[in-house]
């Protein structure tokens, strides 16, 4: 879990321009600067990175909560 | 104009789309064209096109089934290996007056004009914002602006293309994907083909240039939507109809 909540922050870090120390994992993706455009954006990066497929709801609002569904979801 | 692009065309066996397809290939793009079923025509349009010496490939779906565009769009990806241009051309008319249509000539004119679009669109949509570009011309039609008896349905399904082009731009335009759509007059089509000179002469009264368009009318303005000429225009509605509506 902890891995997969790592990859995605850095994935999110690199696509902002920022250090991955930056982005807080419990903060939600607008806190971290993300629009709903974006997070689409990187829906589909975090899916090629991690190879799953992501549905987003309006639940899963911040990266630990992402990571707990790609944990939940995973080799589907 | 179109060198190394890849050119998707819905309903691009004939008319307007055929037209847009040629051009196209005319000006080095590769293009995939999406029918509903496989026959002469398509056959034949692949064939004039590849004689352009440019990838041309035919495709099978229908536009107003949401899982068969999805399908269709991932196996042009896959084997074009990007899509630039999105042309949703594929249309259909059932005119009636409104007191005698029926529900059939309802839905299918708005499922194939309208949920077509939006379908095709929606299937291409990750390909573009994982390309970081996109580029989307909408066949939407002047009636869809001016109203038209006898075509409450087509005129609603074109009306609704307009919508969707502008909210598709606003959406997306920040992750460099245009949205764009052609309004085109009295186009001389299959479509047009099938009124009595009577009603064209009546037609012809309406257009300040007195006459019907040709598809290359048509054609002409997608090959400026479509290439980087266009570049800082989006949301826009062009009318092609020889000043119909004025």
């Amino acid at each position: 879990m902890e891995n997969v909540t790592e990859k995605i922050t850095n994935v999110i870090a690199e696509y902002l321009d920022k250090d991955p120390s930056e982005i807080v994992a419990t903060n939600t993706f607008t806190q971290n600067g993300l629009d709903s455009l974006d997070i689409m954006e990187l829906v589909m990066q975090i899916e090629e990175e991690l190879d799953c497929k992501i549905e987003l709801s309006q639940e899963i609002n911040t990266i630990e909560k992402l990571a707990q569904y790609v944990e939940a979801h995973k080799g589907e | 104009m179109l060198k190394e692009k890849v050119a998707v065309i819905t309903g691009g066996s004939r008319g307007i789309g055929r037209c847009i397809a040629k051009k196209f290939a005319q000006n080095h793009a590769n293009v995939a064209l999406i029918a509903t079923k496989d026959g002469e025509e398509i056959r034949n349009a692949v064939k004039e096109l590849s004689s352009l010496g440019i990838t041309a490939k035919a495709y099978f779906a229908n536009v107003a089934d949401m899982d068969e565009m999805e399908n269709v769009a991932a196996s042009i990806i896959k084997d074009f290996g990007r899509v630039d241009v999105l042309v949703n051309n594929a249309g259909i008319t059932k005119d009636n007056l409104l007191m005698s249509m029926k529900r059939d000539e309802i839905d299918a004119v708005i499922d194939v004009n309208l949920k077509g679009c939006m379908y095709s669109t929606k299937a291409f949509l990750r390909n573009f914002l994982k390309q970081k570009s996109g580029n989307v011309i909408n066949i939407s039609s002047v009636v869809g602006m001016m109203g038209n008896k006898g075509q409450t349905n087509y005129s609603a399904s074109k009306a609704g293309i307009i919508g969707f082009t502008k909210s598709l731009a606003k959406e997306y335009g920040k992750k460099n994907l245009r949205a764009n759509a052609i309004a085109p007059g009295y186009i001389e089509t299959s479509m047009t083909e099938v009124l009595s000179d009577e009603v064209k002469d009546a037609i012809k009264k309406e257009i300040v240039l007195g006459r019907l368009g040709k598809p290359e009318d048509v054609a002409d303005l997608a090959l400026f939507l479509a290439s980087d000429m266009s570049s800082y225009i989006t949301g826009e509605v062009i009318k092609v109809d020889g000043g119909m509506y004025v």
